[in-house]
């Protein structure tokens, strides 16, 4: 009767044992590597956004048929070994101390990666000289929103527009004719049966591009039941500032297809964009943002510049590109929030200091004279 | 096209110098008046040789160094035209004549060229990765001969013109018809030229074959001064002049039309001016006169640094001296292994350790001249890492004195030096992009990774030293420890750098990590320190394959270093490169298969020996 406990403590040490062990990591970190290696090259083809999901930020990488191990699943192995390792198996002797505080470090590093991935936001701003604004854009999710008057009624994630529009409560009715997540707009044959800018361009669908972002989505919308010959195709396209209007019984409804933005606690105003080059070349020496933060009462001006992000409220603000348009020059200002950003800075402390510890400690072996 | 064609004409048009080239002339201080190229102010001395690189592929050209070529360039570019000093390695593509020698002359070039203006304008709409190498070749003359032309009519404006004055032009502006003028002239009179022409326009129509004499004289007087200024109009290259607000510097055509002159700038122009009469002459005395006084108002100019150190950094060719310090180094140890000779080994370790030093101060006179941390180009990269490479083989040669550290030291050291004069286009001294200009990261994670990369090929040659000497039969043991110990410095330099990297794009793009090629390259050699070490320790591997894969690092590190440039995608767009695909690739096939014949000799005798 008192076999099977302990037979299951043994049995459950020993496989913490083998956890702890480096057979693990050995197999685990050359498939990393294929991972890493792979992924990297596919980037040439797929673009960063999806070599990064399918082959880092993946449980499952399906080859084929056949399911293998994503980056988080690797990752996750790694972390689970290396924490019981850290926890039950470590040697605490002095020679070995540099290792486990490697190991320690390594630990940090990885749960920030967890701790980021959980919680780290990011999107841009896109700021005219004079312009504030505190609507973040996302970098890749696209969605529908549909106002109504000037209250937002829904908005709806792009890959699920076709499925939702159908079920939406209004008083006429709303299908999508044509979307496609990377448009090509192209004029339009007939006005016949159209309003506003599909009177004049209608969209065709272009091969995605490599990166998700450079992608310009758009949508026709067919309007049946409308009042006062109002039915009809529509369009709504990333980056065309043109909103659809549809008036029923005295109320607007406005439509619109672009980034999926999240409001600041505050808002950020773009006094001045500057771009300084190096004397007589067309290669950029720095880029800089001065802005103002209002936040309630508080007007606080600061200068962004690359390397010297502006930090405010748990959000940070990076000079990250600049975009030239036909009404003059934009700055972009990258917004983050990440909760996780200390981890690494604490990460790369410990590990320096166990590497380097265990560096020394083995230093007196080199010496060796031997012709 | 036309514009080579309007620049031929414009060069019949100058005046050759009175006497044949001489050498007579002095180039020191011409060497060293200062110039703004490329974002930053250099001596003419490099000025010269880069844009001599990017054209003839070597500093000197027909027996001229690159200062006395640009002399000649920018005041008898008449002269000029016809030296060859465009290297071209398919002349028979472009139908050019078989000559005894590479080079051909810009005379030679121009018309090959205009008759392939459409086959130019053609490819400037087709993708640079879908050209073939004719077409890059084509293209490549077609950008140099542009550079040329520019400097080729740097000072039209200002040289002596064979233009006949007409005779009533003479008397009316009161010039003496039989000497000869220049541009810079004849502008007062623009005005009143142009009024003249358009009354002989109205007076006796558009043809100027119905003209009498003289009015077709002063007609195509005033056609030659037309193209004159229309070809000099848009020539920015040689800024040798400051600008009103001293950041952006001028070239004497810019200054002259865009008005942006000042009492310092006319006189310091007068100057270069005297410099063009004295060439023309070849007379010394006025020359020697002119630099003089060109070279004491230049120094009142801003923005200059260390002009006399980067002149001697071109002039003495550090890297060459290092070169063949390491060679020397090489020798000695070949010498000490073969015949056991104590004094070569000595002199060798002096030749290897005096490369170090002149390296570093190669690299602390880089460091000075641009202001900034030493590895921002790949180039810088390659540099360091071989210097870091000869310092830590010193170390090793220091603390066990048995030749081993002089070998990989002074492999290390040549290759690395090898590698790098093949990154060496034009002005190896190059400003920053807005994402590297800081010092703090340049000289944080930049030189911990590159540090890491050092010890990585040093731990990797030591490594083959180790399956050399055990296939040949030689027991290496000794090596062990510092084949680890170099490796785990690898690991931390690495590893930290990473981490550095990740938090400097933290700080400059507001993530720490995001997969980029460059950072995926970074952790590659990271995991696969770690996966040697985690094999070494759980039995995995034995010493041999421990070897073999340390061995392999330096294929690692070289797809890492070099590799992921090559796939042109990520944040790093600066450090794009193109055409090593195949050196790289048979640097590792060759990599592979020297450690897996090694390795699999290692193992047979092991074997044999076990039983």
């Amino acid at each position: 009767m008192q076999n099977g406990p302990i037979t299951a403590a043994a049995r459950l040490r020993s496989w913490l044992k083998a956890m702890a062990g480096p057979s693990v990591i050995f197999y685990a970190l050359p498939w990393l590597m294929v991972l890493l290696v792979t992924g990297t090259v596919m980037q040439r083809d797929l673009g960063l956004y999806d070599a990064q999901r399918i082959y880092f930020s993946s449980w499952v990488l399906w080859l084929g048929p056949v399911p293998l191990p994503g980056g988080y699943t690797t990752f996750a192995a790694i972390t689970l070994c290396l924490l019981v390792k850290f926890l039950f198996f470590s040697p605490w002797r002095r020679h070995q101390a540099g290792i486990i505080l490697t190991h320690l470090g390594i630990l940090v590093l990885l749960l920030g990666g967890l701790v980021t991935a959980i919680s780290q936001k990011e999107g841009y701003l896109l700021l005219k000289e004079g312009q504030q604004d505190n609507g973040v854009s996302d970098y890749h999710a696209r969605v529908l929103t549909i106002e109504k008057d000037d209250g937002l009624l829904e908005a709806i994630p792009f890959e699920m527009i076709e499925e939702r529009l159908p079920a939406l409560d209004l008083p006429f009715k709303l299908a999508v004719d044509r979307i496609c997540r990377n448009c090509r707009p192209v004029s339009a044959d007939s006005a016949e049966g159209r309003h506003g800018l599909a009177q004049k361009i209608t969209l065709q669908a272009a091969p995605p591009e490599k990166e998700n972002e450079s992608n310009l989505s758009g949508a026709m919308f067919r309007v049946s039941g409308a009042q006062n010959d109002q039915d009809g195709l529509y369009l709504s396209m990333e980056e065309i500032p043109h909103r659809p209007e549809i008036t029923h019984d005295g109320i607007t409804y406005r439509l619109y297809l672009g980034r999926a933005r999240t409001d600041l606690p505050f808002s950020v105003e773009l006094v001045d964009f500057k771009r300084e080059m190096h004397p007589g070349t067309d290669m950029a020496r720095g880029f800089s943002s001065d802005v103002i933060v209002h936040d309630g009462d508080i007007a606080w001006p600061y200068h962004i510049r690359m390397n010297e992000p502006m930090r405010y409220k748990g959000y940070t603000f990076y000079q990250a590109s600049f975009s030239q348009r036909p009404d003059g020059e934009y700055s972009v200002l990258s917004v983050v929030e990440n909760k996780g950003r200390i981890f690494p800075y604490l990460a790369s402390a410990v590990i320096f200091a166990g590497l380097l510890l265990h560096v020394l400690l083995r230093m007196g072996t080199m010496k060796g004279r031997t012709r | 096209m036309i514009r080579i064609i309007t620049l031929l004409c414009l060069l019949a048009l100058a005046a050759a110098p009175r006497a044949a080239m001489a050498d007579a002339l002095d180039y020191a201080a011409f060497s060293a008046l200062p110039v703004q190229h490329e974002g930053r102010i250099k001596p003419i001395d490099s000025f010269a040789r880069a844009t001599l690189v990017q054209i003839s592929g070597r500093e000197s050209a027909d027996g001229l160094d690159a200062t006395a070529w640009l002399a000649e360039m920018l005041f008898n570019p008449a002269g000029a035209l016809h030296r060859p000093v465009f290297r071209i390695f398919r002349p028979q593509q472009l139908d050019l004549p078989e000559k005894g020698s590479r080079y051909y002359s810009y005379a030679d070039l121009a018309p090959v060229l205009q008759a392939r203006t459409e086959t130019l304008e053609t490819l400037a709409s087709v993708p640079e990765k879908d050209w073939n190498e004719d077409q890059r070749e084509l293209v490549r003359l077609s950008e140099t001969s542009l550079l040329y032309a520019q400097l080729l009519r740097s000072f039209s404006f200002l040289l002596p013109l064979n233009l006949e004055l007409p005779a009533p032009l003479a008397k009316e502006w009161k010039m003496e018809a039989d000497k000869p003028h220049t541009l810079q002239d004849f502008r007062p009179y623009r005005a009143a030229l142009e009024k003249r022409v358009q009354t002989i326009i109205a007076r006796r129509g558009k043809d100027p074959a119905r003209y009498p004499d003289a009015d077709r004289k002063i007609a195509q007087f005033a056609m030659d001064l037309h193209i004159l200024e229309t070809a000099g109009r848009d020539n920015f290259l040689l800024r040798i002049l400051p600008g009103m607000d001293g950041e952006e510097w001028h070239s004497p055509w810019a200054l002259t039309e865009q008005g942006q002159g000042s009492p310092q700038s006319a006189a310091y122009l007068d100057l270069w001016r005297k410099m063009a009469a004295a060439y023309q002459s070849q007379d010394k005395a006025a020359w020697d006169a002119a630099m003089a006084g060109a070279l004491q108002e230049s120094r009142t100019f801003d923005g200059q640094n260390h002009t006399g150190l980067e002149i001697a950094y071109n002039t003495l060719q550090p890297l060459m001296i290092c070169a063949l310090l390491y060679f020397a180094a090489f020798a000695g140890m070949a010498v000490y292994s073969l015949r056991g000779n104590r004094w070569a080994h000595l002199a060798g370790f002096v030749a290897l350790t005096l490369g170090a030093c002149v390296q570093t101060a190669a690299i602390v006179s880089r460091i000075m001249i641009l202001g900034r941390a030493p590895v921002g180009t790949l180039y810088e990269s390659i540099l360091f890492v071989a210097l870091i490479c000869v310092i830590a083989a010193i170390v090793i040669e220091y603390l066990r004195q048995d030749g081993n550290g002089l070998l990989i030291g002074s492999v290390a050291g040549l290759l690395l030096l090898f590698t790098a004069g093949s990154f060496a286009d034009g002005d190896t001294m190059k400003m920053l992009v807005a994402v590297l200009n800081t010092n703090f990261w340049l000289s944080t994670h930049v030189l911990c990774i590159t540090a890491g990369y050092g010890f990585c090929l040093i731990a990797s040659l030591l490594a083959h030293v180790w399956l050399a000497r055990e296939a040949s039969g030689n027991k290496a043991d000794d090596l062990v420890a510092p084949v680890r110990i170099t490796a785990l410095i690898a690991l931390l330099l690495t590893t930290v750098g990473t981490i550095l990297g990740g938090i400097w794009a933290d700080q400059s793009w507001g993530r720490f990590w995001g997969w980029d090629p460059k950072e995926n390259g970074a952790l590659l050699i990271v995991l696969w320190l770690a996966w040697v070490f985690h094999g070494q320790i759980g039995g995995k591997l034995n010493r041999a394959a421990f070897m073999a894969v340390m061995a392999v690092l330096s294929c690692i590190v070289a797809v890492a270093w070099f590799g992921v440039n090559l796939l042109s995608v990520g944040l790093h767009s600066y450090g794009f490169i193109t055409g090593i695909a195949g050196g790289l690739g048979a640097f590792c096939a060759l990599e592979c298969a020297v450690t897996g014949w090694l390795w699999h000799k290692t193992h047979r005798r092991k074997q044999a020996a076990a039983i």
